[in-house]
């Protein structure tokens, strides 16, 4: 197999995926009802199909698009030939990551397990079952050593800096052990791989670690953290921005220096600067857009290369965020301003927002 | 297909054509009446048919490898794409085709 086979059937993959006027058309519907009878005439239909014997409502949607993603995702796994495969993991294991961030999180608020269950997003390298034990155990303490009984190399990371966790009750601790390790393990199979593909998806992600690096320098100068701990948790591996550079930008003595510092880089060009009175959501949420931005954007020059699938995988996660916000908001029947907020806009993939607003 | 198999499929094409022009230089040899003392116009005229042959096998090779795994995707994806597929098959065919008769018109 070849990246012509795969890119061939991921483009009519992503001639699947809903268009930004099925979005619009969704974002006008009155109930719940109204968005299961829509879906039911796209690729979705099948899986609201299977699961409309045991389930109704929010939860009936919820079952459809998790199990639409996972055979998705699965598919590609499956497509995925030998120099793929590598690359593959990489871009798929993300979201394992993301569910193990949001399962510990999750505990370190005392959320209730079945809150946590609707945040996680449906992955195929771990089963479900995986997931749905991890949230059975009691606590932090517990989730890391199941990790180890299962033998899942997350338990390594977290077991190290969970004595820390204990002395200081930080989360931000055991997430950047957890995105330390994941971005680490990434680097070194990437590496070894060691072609254009690999190169392309070692950028992809160096772009990730320079957007939470950005955030985290934010967070610390907002909450004026002297210590020199504070450099601790920076994460290496980073597309455009050094490890000195964000050392440098978590010394600012306030916001207004830290945007300063930051103006002259590449990411305040694209996102279009930064006002000195910006928060750290609001920040965190600018970066975002420009990820999905960047990450969903598809280049048609490329069409023999990992490229392909990691638009796709991009684009299914904002089309199931996206589906999962708009079904919650019917559901719960909030103001159509409320979902739009929620939602991701990415340019060409959902409807643009200024015109759905 | 890799990209291995892929230039092995090539090399396999370059070889065989390598063995088609020198089968064609041996024939042009037996078949002189006098023994020439180094190349002559037909020679080099045979030499070239074979090369002209030669590059549009590979380029031929070179393109179907691509367009025969891209056409099963499609195909896989939805069967309707099959006779767009075949076409976009023998599209490539035409490279050899042209060296065929390039080699024709020189022989």
């Amino acid at each position: 197999m070849s990246y012509e086979y795969l890119n061939t059937r991921l483009h009519f993959m992503i001639v699947k995926l809903l268009k930004p006027a099925q979005y619009e058309q969704y974002l006008e519907l009155r109930d719940l009802g109204d968005l299961i009878s829509a879906l039911a005439e796209t690729d979705y239909g099948p899986d609201l199909e299977r699961h409309a014997v045991e389930h109704a409502g929010y939860p009936l949607v919820e079952a459809a698009l998790m199990h639409n993603v996972q055979r998705h995702f699965s598919k590609l796994w499956s497509m995925a030939f030998a120099d793929a495969r590598p690359l593959v993991r990489i871009l798929l294991e993300r979201f394992e990551v993301f569910n193990l961030k949001t399962i510990l999180r999750g505990f370190h608020a005392g959320t209730d397990p079945a809150e946590t269950a609707r945040g996680l997003f449906p992955t195929i390298l771990y089963p479900t079952s995986f997931y749905q034990e991890l949230l059975k155990r009691d606590g932090i303490g517990g989730v890391i050593d199941y990790l180890l009984t299962v033998g899942n190399r997350y338990y390594k990371p977290l077991s190290e800096s969970y004595p820390s966790y204990e002395a200081n009750h930080k989360l931000a601790v055991l997430e950047s052990a957890v995105d330390s390790y994941y971005f680490a393990g990434s680097r070194r199979v990437l590496q070894a791989v060691g072609d254009d593909n690999a190169v392309a998806i070692r950028r992809t992600l160096g772009t990730e670690v320079d957007l939470l690096n950005l955030v985290y320098a934010l967070r610390v100068v907002e909450e004026g953290v002297e210590s020199e701990e504070r450099y601790r948790y920076i994460l290496d591996g980073g597309e455009r921005l050094s490890r000195r550079f964000i050392e440098e930008l978590i010394a600012s003595p306030d916001r207004a220096s830290f945007f300063r510092k930051l103006d002259g880089t590449e990411y305040a060009s694209r996102v279009g600067g930064f006002e000195d009175t910006l928060g750290v959501g609001e920040f965190q949420e600018r970066l975002e857009t420009y990820l999905y931005q960047e990450m969903c954007r598809y280049d048609p020059g490329r069409t023999f290369d990992i490229h392909m699938a990691s638009v796709y995988v991009w684009r299914k996660y904002v089309e199931m965020t996206d589906l999962r916000v708009i079904a919650s908001g019917l559901w719960r029947r909030v103001p159509r301003e409320e979902i739009e907020q929620k939602m991701i806009w990415v340019k060409g993939v959902t409807p643009d927002r200024a015109a759905a607003a | 297909m890799s990209r291995r198999t892929a230039i092995q499929i090539a090399a396999g094409i370059l070889l065989f054509n390598v063995l088609l022009v020198g089968l064609a230089i041996r024939a042009w040899a037996q078949a002189a009446t006098t023994p020439a003392a180094g190349l002559t116009d037909a020679g080099l005229k045979t030499v070239g048919a074979g090369l002209a042959f030669l590059g549009g096998a590979i380029g031929t090779g070179m393109a179907q490898s691509r367009i025969i795994a891209a056409v099963l995707g499609a195909v896989a994806e939805d069967r309707s794409q099959l006779g767009f597929g075949i076409f976009l098959m023998a599209f490539p065919e035409t490279l050899v085709i042209l060296g065929f008769v390039m080699a024709f018109i020189l022989r």
